[in-house]
């Protein structure tokens, strides 16, 4: 994985909070009492100590870590704020300004950080003015529950009757890429794929889970015949995670002192002006419109260059498209976020709902560096967080109710986002209770939400998606029975607007799994136009499975309802022009043009009454009160100047 | 609630026996069988099985693009390749193609046991 990206993020925000602390010390030691200020002395510390962590930079994790305990003990009022320690937190402040420079230069930092920390531990013991009754302290201060994410040194022998130690290998870096990351690997992937392992793998891998968990996984992936699982307690230094792993510790130490001296200047410099810049984001969404209304007016010209015979003509527009394509792309890179900007909440979350119902849980997270859109993640921060409760709440069981259904403990969560093509897809899977889709539709049945014929045609897929029909789940019988499903209509409505679908599959005890679809981007997106009545209609090309034309003699009837074939599956045909209550089309062609796409959680093939093509759209949302209309989701203009309705399609019916 | 089972080989004999290394595990059921890469595809799509056993060298068309294929079409399909010593390279080939993990003939029912539980993440 490319860390390189989030360092230069690391980089800019480290020092955004150094410079804050050394600010806020400073106004402290004037004002001690400023509670404000304390707190946000606490905060930046804290802060700084998450990254650096999942950096892997342990040195400065380790140091923040302990000026953010000096912090707390502030906070609580269980230590005064002298001159002393305000000379002790810019000590510590400027070692870590220290290491953060060695971080961007790529060398190992020499800054001696042990002194710093004796200091802290020293001052501890000397002023704390409250003897902590064991009593009261029920609740250990919330950061030392944060699961600290951890490097570890991992090596591997595969055992040498093993047929084909290098797929293991393979496959054992796998199954690790889905408790942490790894960070790099001896041999490395590429040429385990290509040739056959001899002696140790070693893997370079950062990870909150156990040492213990993590020696057993990897046991459990069969054929290991040694193994060391070693985390990185690199306490002085940040280790460089670009260092050949295969290096022994000692070699290291080695080429730390071989390396010049001098090439650092004694002097401590004003750092290096900042690579990256904060944006106002509604600058950014002013660039996405800006760029939408280009788009626009360059199919207009093309349009209009048709009847234009002039090669000059042609030769400009087509480097007018191919200009406005990569500045599209800049400013869809600009605004583009990785999931850890959402996902770094989770962990906490997960923690604290399980403490407060008394539930034991271990949430793994995998693909925190897939980006999307930043409308996107901020739409989908309250929908993930609903799911998740849903998941400790309802599908997670107590302790005791495991034990007796000898499920293993503590329980699993896993959030896992990962991207195809242009879209990405966020999955939250657990292994708690499930639900029954027969009991759903029990439920919804007696809700008057569906009729029992239309239960018996359910398949398990709609019956589970039956929890996000608005009103089914509101009951606190619904969420006892199911498991699950509580508020999913609320995150359904959340995701749609923003271009999402949701999938839902439970196996009663086994676990439920959510997963929800997204496009990359919003606003612009590649968009098939369709045409019924006269009317063009834009379908967003991430909803459309296939098109084809089918042959009017291969359509099947079974119960007043077309079918066709889709790959192996008969599924129903609508027509747009009756979901529109438009007049039939007129006369019998033989071939009819269809979309296949989903409505409602259902494969179905739309007829329409011609396919018109694909299509760079730039999505303009619509105004009240047409936006009360079901199945319309947007606008964007064609070329010729004309105005069409993008077709919400998983809910036209 | 037993586990479903398709067995993909082109010899008769291996699906026999790979038949009844299941037959002696409780929960397991194999519901169908393909003799190649192609029958597999169409018996996946009509079966929907819990898991896949897919021999490698196969007439029509290859366990591997038969793995391909399936695990494209359903991200979460657990297939378990099975190939002869010597194989190391196409069960690479295979495991890239989406493929869960391996096995190697002869079987032996414990190691069949032992990669059918991890696959299917059953303690």
């Amino acid at each position: 994985m490319d860390m390189s990206k989030y360092k230069s993020m690391f980089l800019t925000e480290a020092r955004e909070h150094l410079g804050n602390m050394n600010q806020v010390v400073l106004v402290l030691e004037k004002d001690p009492g400023d509670k404000g200020n304390i707190d946000s002395l606490f905060r930046s510390a804290h802060s700084v100590k998450g990254m650096a962590a999942s950096m892997g930079y342990d040195g400065i994790a380790e140091l923040s870590h302990k000026m953010e305990d000096m912090m707390d003990k502030f906070r609580k009022g269980e230590m005064p704020i002298t001159p002393e320690a305000t000379d002790i937190l810019l000590e510590g402040v400027d070692a870590l300004g220290q290491m953060i420079d060695a971080v961007e230069q790529d060398r190992i930092s020499d800054v001696d950080v042990s002194r710093t920390i004796e200091r802290i531990k020293g001052y501890g013991a000397q002023k704390s003015v409250v003897s902590l009754n064991p009593a009261t302290e029920v609740e250990p201060p919330a950061t030392d529950y944060r699961p600290l994410t951890t490097g570890f040194n991992i090596s591997i022998e595969i055992s040498q009757d093993s047929p084909a130690p290098s797929v293991r290998a393979v496959l054992i870096l796998r199954k690790l890429k889905e408790l942490g990351e790894v960070i790099s690997t001896n041999p490395s992937e590429a040429d385990l794929k290509g040739r056959k392992l001899s002696g140790p793998l070693s893997v370079k891998f950062v990870s909150d889970t156990a040492q213990e968990k993590i020696e057993e996984v990897v046991r459990g992936m069969g054929e290991v015949s040694s193994l060391k699982v070693e985390p990185l307690k690199d306490e002085v230094q940040a280790p460089d995670f670009r260092t050949p792993i295969a290096a022994p510790q000692k070699e290291s130490v080695k080429s730390e002192a071989e390396e010049p001296k001098g090439s650092r200047p004694e002097i401590p410099s004003i750092g290096p002006l900042q690579q990256t810049v904060k944006v106002n984001t509604a600058l950014l969404d002013y660039f996405v419109n800006a760029i939408g209304e280009l788009i626009i007016n360059k199919s207009r010209l093309h349009d209009i260059s048709r009847g234009i015979p002039s090669k000059e003509l042609s030769d400009g527009l087509n480097h007018l498209d191919r200009l406005v394509r990569d500045l599209q792309n800049q400013v869809m890179s600009v605004r583009m976020m990785p999931m850890e900007s959402l996902m770094e909440r989770f962990p906490r979350i997960v923690r604290d709902l399980a403490r407060k119902e008394g539930k034991e849980v271990t949430l793994n997270m995998e693909g925190q560096d897939i980006e999307l859109d930043r409308s996107i993640i901020e739409g989908l921060g309250n929908p993930l967080i609903h799911i998740i409760r849903n998941a400790v709440d309802h599908g997670i069981e107590l302790p005791d109710d495991r034990r007796a259904a000898g499920k293993p403990l503590p329980a699993k969560i896993l959030i896992k986002a990962s991207r195809e093509k242009d879209q990405v897809f966020i999955e939250i899977s657990d292994d708690g209770k499930g639900m029954d889709p027969e009991r759903l539709k029990e439920a919804a049945i007696n809700k008057g939400l569906i009729t029992p014929e239309q239960a018996a045609g359910m398949s398990k897929k709609e019956a589970l998606l039956l929890t996000c029909i608005p009103g089914f789940s509101t009951a606190k019988v619904v969420s006892d029975i199911s498991g699950r499903g509580v508020g999913m209509d609320a995150v359904k409505s959340a995701i749609e607007p923003i271009g999402g679908s949701i999938d839902i599959d439970s196996r009663p005890g086994a676990g439920t799994r959510i997963t929800l679809k997204l496009p990359l981007t919003v606003a612009i997106i590649q968009s098939l136009l369709i045409e019924a009545a006269q009317e063009i209609y834009a379908i967003p090309i991430s909803r459309v499975l296939k098109t084809m034309e089918i042959d009017r003699d291969t359509v099947k009837t079974s119960q007043k309802q077309s079918l066709i074939d889709f790959d192996g599956f008969l599924i129903p045909l609508l027509s747009i022009r009756k979901i529109f209550t438009l007049p039939p089309l007129a006369g019998q062609a033989k071939f009819i043009p269809v979309v296949v796409t989903e409505v409602k959680g259902k494969i179905v093939g739309l007829v329409v009454d011609r396919l018109v093509g694909q299509q760079e759209t730039f999505i303009r949302p619509l105004g009240r009160p047409l936006n009360k209309i079901g199945g319309l989701s947007g606008t964007t203009v064609l070329g010729n100047g004309r105005t069409i309705f993008l077709l919400d399609v998983g809910n036209i019916v | 609630m037993s586990y479903k089972v398709l067995v993909v080989d082109d010899a008769a004999f291996m699906r026999n026996m790979i038949k009844d290394v299941f037959g002696s595990m409780p929960g397991f059921t194999v519901i169908g069988e393909a003799s190649n890469g192609i029958e597999a595809i169409e018996k996946y799509k009509e079966l929907r099985p819990d898991l896949v056993t897919m021999d490698i060298v196969m007439p029509l068309k290859s366990g591997i693009e038969a793995a391909r294929e399936i695990t494209n079409a359903d991200r979460e399909a657990r297939i378990i390749m099975c190939s002869a010593l010597g194989q190391e390279s196409l069960v690479m080939e295979a495991i890239d193609a989406g493929a869960s993990d391996f096995i190697v003939k002869p079987f032996k029912a414990e190691k069949v046991q032992e990669v059918v539980s991890r696959v299917l993440r059953i303690k």
